[in-house]
């Protein structure tokens, strides 16, 4: 899709300037948000004169007027329509997908981005610090994308694959400051690895993972009632129980079966002659 | 201390006295009917064990028999394991099922505790041994274990034949056992000689037995008092100088843990090995995946120990009652099949069928409840090895002569002459 844009606005500035005929008001609005998101990225919102941007999309500047009340809505308005929107295009692409592995694939997308689209983004949270005539509308942006964020989280809590006890508006936030931060650190002033950054956010994501959730909540538990020291436990899960002192079954730890431990687990469980393993799911 | 009073005398107390107990009339001969006339020691029942105890599954489910003073074969695995588990109602004061009941007052020590003892005595006698017995343990006899098959395949020589029961899988659970009480390991013709004695020789006339049995006591005590001179580092001096309640151990109960671990320590091993062997000698398939994939062996090991467990326990019931449908009467024997427990398909999918890579399998070859066999861990370990090193060595073998394959009778099940052709 992001090539599409940039063939377009390819096309649209070998148009050159003047009104072109036959035209609607919302294919008018379309070029100038197209030309407002390309002059705005290229030369910063205090470089930029509304006149550029009219030029850029073919139209006299009342035109331009005629749409959009300043520079300061021009530039939201082509932030909304064309700005970076990773999440929610990736969301459009597989509305099915595990809410989780979306946050993930997008996250590690994050630590090689160099998308153009995200100077938009840069540019807009720059003039907001400057000019309350930006800052205005930026919060309004900000707010619309916190909620659509916040809502996927709630798609994900009711799936039980984002623990419910957690704010929807602090990880929200938090993925925001995430994808922000990204578009002002990029990789040329300084990089991580794609796989020791995935590998972290694994780890992020099983922390925000319910405990009932899959692997991670299984527990193994034995009754000492009922073992009598078969050894069968340890013997198929090493990494998961133990002899102790007169060969009875111990749990390790607190019975958390790791991920990739799950079938050992069941193992263990279907081998016991005494059915004194048992595996758990946490509530 | 160098003479133990225990044991200072040459003679110890009762020696070729009928001990004391209850004794019935001896019946042999042909099984009339197995659901009412059954008997564990009779050429039939080591014949046909698995079409017999599947027969009566479906008609009985609990047969009876007039012999042995009376007693029942449940054929289920939830009434074995509800026996297994009901130490209340059913004593182990003795577990070989023949013509002797020793008095209700051994109860609850029983001659060779813990497996013939009863709760609470049995608990504590039990943990006593426990730590011997680990899986890292007796996981310190692994390499001696692997050595000593490695020698006896070496003694082959070229032979075409060999006797895998009587030149291989017997001499490797007399020998773990012998080093680990602490005998010679010379002895070991004796120790099968006591293995018959103890297990098959049931139905033997009471002074024949007696006498037989005085022979593996009279060696018991030879080898204590051995070590009472000379202490070392092993089950016997241990044994000897373990305590219980803050006293050293009765004579009675150090000669009589000693006789069970090395009775129990021996042929029940003996037999799981030349099973398996006698499976893949006639199961070229099986033979030829775990030789391809020796990973597969742990899980190959506990479906042979389901489909071909050795060891049958008996019980004693301590009163009269009325238990899942028959009448049974204080005293009554039950034998407690842990076989046909594991091939009941009520609890196992394709209960008759090997299936190697079965990865489900809650088998009680080593019993269920507090009985668990002590020596568990020690069995998997030198199946495991005998095994291994056998597949490593010979990979290619068969039955020599189906017909020639003998199985011992009785309680304990597994071949005891096993020709296969190796070359």
């Amino acid at each position: 899709m992001g090539a599409g844009v940039e063939e377009s606005n390819e096309q649209l500035f070998n148009e050159g300037v003047g009104r072109i005929s036959g035209v609607t008001a919302a294919d008018t609005r379309e070029r100038l948000l197209r030309g407002a998101a390309e002059v705005f990225a290229r030369r910063g919102y205090d470089g930029t004169r509304v006149a550029d941007i009219a030029a850029a999309a073919g139209v006299s500047n009342g035109a331009l007027y005629a749409h959009f009340g300043s520079k300061a809505e021009l530039l939201v308005a082509a932030l909304r329509a064309h700005g970076r929107r990773l999440l929610a295009d990736a969301f459009a692409a597989d509305p099915d997908q595990s809410v989780t592995d979306l946050l993930l694939r997008v996250g590690r997308s994050l630590a090689r981005s160099d998308d153009a689209k995200q100077d938009l983004l840069v540019e807009g949270l720059v003039a907001a610090r400057r000019d309350e005539d930006v800052a205005r509308p930026m919060r309004d942006y900000i707010g619309e994308r916190a909620d659509w964020m916040a809502g996927l989280v709630r798609v994900a809590q009711a799936a039980d694959e984002i623990d419910a006890g957690l704010s929807p508006n602090a990880l929200a936030h938090f993925c925001f400051l995430l994808a922000m931060g990204s578009a002002l650190i990029t990789p040329d002033m300084h990089a991580v690895g794609g796989p020791e950054w995935a590998a972290l956010l694994n780890r992020v994501a099983t922390a925000l993972a319910p405990e009932t959730d899959g692997s991670n909540a299984m527990k193994v538990q034995i009754n000492a009632e009922q073992c009598q020291g078969h050894g069968r436990c340890y013997d198929l899960a090493p990494g998961l129980f133990a002899a102790d002192d007169e060969g009875y079954g111990t749990v390790l730890g607190d019975g958390a079966v790791p991920p990739g431990k799950e079938d050992e687990a069941r193992l263990a469980v279907a081998n016991c002659p005494e059915r004194a393993v048992t595996l758990v799911q946490e509530p | 201390m160098s003479v133990d009073d225990r044991f200072a005398q040459d003679h110890w107390e009762g020696r070729g006295e009928l001990p004391p107990g209850a004794r019935n009339e001896i019946i042999t001969g042909p099984v009339s009917d197995w659901a009412t006339d059954f008997s564990h020691l009779e050429p039939e029942w080591s014949a046909d064990m698995y079409e017999i105890q599947g027969d009566l599954r479906e008609r009985c489910p609990i047969a009876h028999t007039q012999r042995f003073g009376g007693g029942w074969l449940p054929v289920r695995y939830e009434d074995v394991a509800a026996i297994a588990y009901d130490t209340d109602s059913f004593s182990s004061r003795q577990i070989i099922m023949g013509n002797y009941r020793p008095p209700r007052d051994s109860a609850p020590i029983g001659g060779s505790p813990p497996i013939s003892s009863d709760p609470p005595f049995h608990h504590d006698a039990r943990k006593l041994l426990l730590p011997a017995f680990t899986k890292a343990q007796v996981s310190k006899q692994e390499p001696a274990t692997r050595r000593f098959c490695h020698e006896l395949i070496d003694a082959f020589d070229g032979q075409q034949v060999v006797d895998a029961a009587r030149d291989y899988a017997q001499h490797i659970p007399m020998r773990v056992i012998a080093d680990m009480l602490g005998f010679p390991p010379e002895d070991g013709p004796r120790f099968r000689r006591f293995v018959e004695t103890t297990l098959e020789g049931v139905n033997l006339p009471p002074e024949e037995r007696m006498e037989k049995m005085t022979a593996l006591f009279d060696y018991l005590f030879e080898q204590v008092r051995e070590h009472v001179d000379h202490p070392r580092d092993d089950l016997t001096s241990f044994l000897i100088d373990a305590k219980l309640y803050g006293h050293r151990l009765e004579r009675e109960h150090v000669a009589g843990t000693m006789a069970l671990l090395l009775i129990a320590g021996i042929d029940t091993s003996w037999s799981a090995i030349g099973a398996s062997l006698w499976h893949l000698a006639k199961t070229p398939e099986d033979r030829h995946r775990l030789v391809a994939d020796p990973g597969l062996l742990p899980t190959a090991i506990e479906e042979f120990l389901r489909a071909y467990a050795p060891v049958t326990m008996a019980r004693l019931v301590r009163q009269d009652m009325h238990w899942r449908g028959v009448d049974m009467k204080a005293d009554d024997w039950i034998l407690l099949s842990f076989p046909a427990a594991n091939r009941d398909p009520a609890q196992f999918d394709r209960a008759d069928e090997v299936v190697i890579d079965r990865e489900v399998n809650r088998h009680a070859a080593f019993g269920l409840g507090i009985h668990r066999c002590i020596g568990s861990h020690l069995a998997r370990m030198e199946l495991r090895v005998a095994l291994d090193v056998w597949l490593e060595r010979v990979k290619d073998f068969t039955l020599a002569d189906p017909v020639a394959v003998t199985w011992s009778a009785g309680q304990i099940r597994g071949p005891r002459t096993l020709p296969l052709r190796i070359g």
